[in-house]
């Protein structure tokens, strides 16, 4: 026992450490305090924000697509996507919340237990777009009877695209989906977020910035649980503007229908601007499948396709042009005066040039020929001896004279160039000299000569109103909502070709001759009451050997292209129509018989619609 | 100089056997400094508990709470008028009692959130480790106060202590009621070093607590208490799951700012991101609507509450005062130290109430006990 001090004087150093080490930690307490609310109080202040402040962002809906005459191709229709608020169940309990739901409506719960995880701030997300009428119901059922808190489910009504013509404007219109990372990070696409449906097709895409609505911003307050307390701020949205088409629907189905079994291109233009009537592509597609995402099976069947559905082929397919590039070598023989309409050639079925035989469709041979004959009856001899006095560089030029090996500047995504062959591309490319013969190949539009269907109607329009090349368009233009006009495409020249008129009148008069003559190779599918000035084609997969096959003993991918380019009226033309069929045979046969389909039909409907062939204003020169 | 009294003549002094008797010096000296501090932080306490809780569906916790203060005022007045040398003589007697309550809480008691904590007596319902703090301060302060030593205590003088503070540390923590297990060790502890222990003693003490927090962390705490140890160090370590809690803390006290956005418009609490905002999370209430400058409030008349129990300790006249008056500054301390390290993020969530301003009944009454004591030994300072 120790001796006996009054407590003030046994624990005076004890009371100063206590008291020293409670300032210490109220020190401390105090430091952490202004460290919180003053250096780090604002960023604390935003996170406090965030957590309450919660801003929708309201889509607008998408404009809508119509045809020449107002027919609507592209609408929207109300459907309803399937929102999940985490907040209000418990923590961790979200997925057997959603299990819960099965029998009522049918979820993929691996794609939204990968989206939970990605979703830390436990944010409302989307868990089923597009759900049904029936399982709509049971929802709103499902909610009367809930006994938490705050309902977990949230209906949110959204556009999405409907198709009047769904096939028929497939490749045109194209489709909606998803936003994919390329465009997110496209400066264009700014404000977009993933997840965001945009054009990815067809003028859907190419006119994206026109179509969509302007995004609507509505902040509300919620407290933790996502239950709303009230409304901050509101911004509606605005619907996107609607577009108007050259096309017309009735040459589209004409079209489809056409072409029946065949894949192929048909494309219809105005040569006097550049306007596109038609333009369709088969086999097409049904663009409603792109509203869901699609299965692994549907788009393996659609990629696997031999008949490659998805690609628009009057942009995206090249062809050897065949007998249809003849006018292109006809026009520079007369141009560069190496021939006039009267020079003949003999034809005996083949030529042998250099040590090699070059033979003409016909075996027996043509005798001797004049242009109009060369092309009436598409002569080969004809035009491998021209070529040999034009030489390659002179043939080539022409073909870009009249639009080849250039994009045409479509207002579609995917249009390919084709290839106009010469000495120089071919050392670049493959590090050749040109061979003499390909001079041969390439007058009559075989060889390396490729075409797009698009490139060789805007030729054949260039043939028909003397020269011009129109930029073909697809949109003729664009209307505000209110129905007040944003933008008229006027007719855009893209150049003039440097030929003189009555080389084309040359031409023009041996095109008649070929539908219009009864020695003409599209004789049999000339029409009554119109003249029709055109073209066959029948373009080589493979080379003609000595031995002729029959089509029908050829494997599908071996045989030829069928093609038929054409303008009518011929005197005062108003349309220009080019069929390609894939591997169809011949042009005479197959390709010209669908053009005529699709002339008719225009005759139809400008009994319907007179002002299509009345006289076009003055066009915008570039 | 004051000898001690010894037993006989603390039995004979009449001012220790009922109300009615007690020495007018008790009023003339009545420490009304410390009442006036305590009122101030109850009142600031209510306030902010109406803020937390009002408009939500725990609104009824306010009246609760007032009737809690209530019921705590009749208990401080009744540990402020019995002379607080009758609580030493008792002081053994009232410890083995809250040892039998605690054993008895884990036989019968009642469970509540995964822990066995309370106990009914009659009508009434409460937590016996709430209690157990009083009487480890009373028991180790009638024990420090008999067994002085001027050297320090070497470890096997503490053996006594640490039996009668071990007991109900390791009952609460058997509960398991980490918390109030811990409370009870930091309390004694600095019980202890008042009085003084041994450079070496303390050392060996420290590495001991330490070896056995390293294991006790590994093999005896509980998955969510390790998970909320874990997250104090680094609490965006699961930001949906146990640092939530810490994190939207500091948003709610960070966003607070300077001034504050106002009684009532704490949009942290009011929203339901701060959890448990009316109990341990309640100084983030606090701080986002008064801002830095009502913590700075808080925090001051915290400090001048503990700053002037202290010295209610120096000029307490006799050890066993002395001794109890420290116990409840560490009591009082190490609540609101801890609490508020707590929402402050530098300290682990372990549950610990902040005085005076946390609802729940059993921590308001265990102040208000507390309060009473500190009020008796205070004007009791003259009278011996």
């Amino acid at each position: 026992m120790v001796e006996q001090t009054s407590p003030e004087k046994s624990y005076g150093r004890s009371l100063n450490i206590f008291m020293s080490a409670v300032i210490v930690a109220f020190l401390i307490l105090l430091g952490r305090l202004w460290f919180l609310q003053i250096i780090q109080g604002p960023k604390l202040t935003e996170r406090s924000e965030a957590n309450r402040i919660r801003a929708y962002r309201i889509t607008g809906s998408r404009g809508m697509i119509k045809d020449r005459f107002g027919d609507v191709i592209v609408d929207n229709r109300p459907s309803f996507d399937l929102l999940f608020n985490p907040r209000a169940v418990n923590e961790g309990e979200e997925i057997q919340y959603l299990r819960g739901l099965a029998g009522k409506v049918e979820l993929d719960l691996g794609v939204i237990q990968s989206r939970m995880d990605a979703n830390k701030n436990r944010t409302t997300i989307k868990i089923k777009e597009d759900i049904t009428r029936d399982e709509l119901a049971r929802i709103e059922t499902l909610s009367m009877f809930y006994q938490g808190h705050e309902y977990p489910l949230r209906i949110e009504k959204v556009g999405k695209r409907t198709f009047k013509f769904g096939q028929y404007f497939a490749h045109i219109v194209g489709y909606t989906g998803e936003i994919d990372q390329d465009r997110l990070e496209a400066p264009e696409y700014a404000g977009y977020r993933a997840g965001d449906r945009v054009g990815r097709f067809g003028v859907e895409s190419f006119y994206e910035q026109f179509l969509r609505g302007e995004f609507g911003l509505r902040k509300v307050e919620e407290d933790a649980r996502g239950h709303r307390i009230r409304a901050l701020e509101y911004t509606p949205a605005l619907p996107g503007k609607d577009l108007e088409l050259n096309l017309i629907v009735e040459l589209q189905q004409t079209a489809s229908r056409a072409m029946g079994i065949y894949a192929g291109s048909v494309v219809a233009l105005d040569p006097r601007n550049g306007q596109v009537l038609a333009l369709y592509s088969a086999p097409s597609f049904d663009p409603e499948l792109f509203n869901q995402p699609l299965t692994q099976a549907q788009w393996d069947a659609l990629v696997n396709d031999s008949l490659k559905p998805l690609q628009n082929k009057v942009i995206g397919g090249m062809y050897p042009p065949g007998s249809t590039f003849k006018v292109v070598s006809a026009l520079a023989g007369l141009q560069e005066k190496e021939i006039t309409p009267r020079t003949t050639f003999e034809c005996r079925g083949q030529w042998k040039y250099g040590d090699r035989f070059f033979r003409c469709h016909n075996e027996k041979g043509h005798g001797w020929v004049p242009l109009m004959v060369s092309l009436m009856r598409s002569c080969d001899i004809y035009y491998y001896k021209l070529s040999v006095q034009l030489g390659i560089e002179r043939i080539a030029r022409y073909a870009q004279f009249l639009g080849g090996g250039r994009k045409t500047g479509i207002d579609l995504d995917g249009e390919l160039s084709g290839l106009i062959p010469t000495p120089e591309w071919k050392m670049q490319r493959y590090s050749q000299e040109w061979m003499p013969g390909e001079t041969l190949n390439t007058s009559i539009g075989q060889g390396s000569v490729l075409m797009t269907p698009l490139q060789l109607a805007v030729m054949y329009a260039a043939i028909a109103n003397g020269g011009t090349l129109y930029q073909p368009q697809v949109v003729r233009r664009i209307v505000a909502p209110d129905g007040s006009p944003i933008k008229e495409f006027a007719p855009h020249v893209m150049g003039e070709s440097e030929i003189d008129q009555k080389n084309f009148d040359y031409v023009r008069q041996a095109l008649i001759s070929v539908v219009n003559n009864p020695g003409g190779t599209a004789y049999a599918a000339r029409m009554k009451n119109l003249t029709v000035a055109g073209k066959t084609g029948t373009s080589q997969v493979r080379r003609i050997g000595k031995q002729r096959m029959h089509i029908s003993t050829l494997p599908y991918e071996h045989r030829d292209h069928a093609l038929f380019a054409c303008f009518a009226p011929a005197n005062d033309p108003k349309i220009v129509v080019v069929v390609v069929a894939e591997h169809a045979g011949h042009g005479s046969s197959v390709a010209a018989p669908v053009a005529m389909s699709m002339l008719s039909a225009y005759l139809r409907v400008t009994q319907q619609h007179p002002e299509l062939v009345a006289p076009t204003g003055e066009r915008e020169q570039k | 100089m004051l000898q001690k009294p010894s037993r006989r003549q603390i039995l004979r002094n009449p001012n220790r056997r009922f109300v009615g008797r007690i020495d007018r010096r008790v009023f003339a000296n009545f420490d009304w400094t410390l009442l006036i501090l305590v009122a101030l932080l109850f009142m600031i306490g209510l306030l902010n508990l109406y803020s937390a809780t009002n408009d939500s569906d725990i609104a009824d916790k306010f009246q609760l709470q007032l009737v809690w203060m209530v019921v705590g005022f009749v208990l401080m007045c009744m540990a402020f008028l019995v002379n607080y040398q009758y609580f030493e003589s008792a002081a053994y007697g009232i410890l083995i009692a809250v040892n039998v309550m605690l054993l008895a809480t884990l036989i019968i008691g009642q469970i509540s959130h995964g822990a066995q904590r309370w106990l009914m007596l009659g009508p009434i319902r409460f937590q016996p480790s709430e209690l157990a703090k009083i009487a480890v301060i009373l028991a180790l302060a009638k024990f420090l106060a008999a067994n002085r030593t001027t050297r320090g205590y070497n470890l096997k003088e503490l053996g006594i202590p640490f039996a009668l503070a071990g007991g109900p540390i390791l009952l609460t923590m058997l509960q398991p009621d980490l918390g109030t297990s811990i409370m009870i060790g930091l309390i004694a502890f600095s019980m202890i070093a008042f009085v003084g222990i041994r450079l070496r003693t303390f050392l060996g003490m420290f590495f001991s607590v330490a070896a056995v927090g390293v294991f006790g962390f590994f093999f005896l705490l509980h998955d969510y208490q390790r998970d909320r140890i874990m997250t104090l160090f680094d609490p965006s370590r699961d930001p949906l799951g146990t640092g939530y809690h810490i994190q939207q803390s500091k948003i709610a006290i960070g966003s607070g700012q300077f001034f504050g956005k106002g009684w009532l418009q704490g949009t942290q609490a009011k929203l339901q991101f701060l959890p448990e905002h009316h109990t341990d999370f309640v100084f983030s209430v606090l701080a986002e609507e008064w801002g830095f400058i009502g913590g700075l409030v808080v925090l001051a008349l915290f400090f001048a509450l503990i700053a002037w129990s202290l010295t209610i300790a120096t000029r307490s006249k006799d050890h066993f005062g002395t001794l109890v008056a420290v116990g409840l500054v560490a009591f009082l301390f190490w609540h609101i130290f801890i609490n508020i390290g707590m929402v402050l993020g530098i300290m682990p969530v372990v549950g610990v109430p902040l005085p005076f301003l946390s609802y729940g009944r059993t921590s308001m009454l265990t102040v208000m006990i507390a309060i009473g004591l500190l009020l008796n030994i205070s004007s009791r300072r003259y009278m011996f």
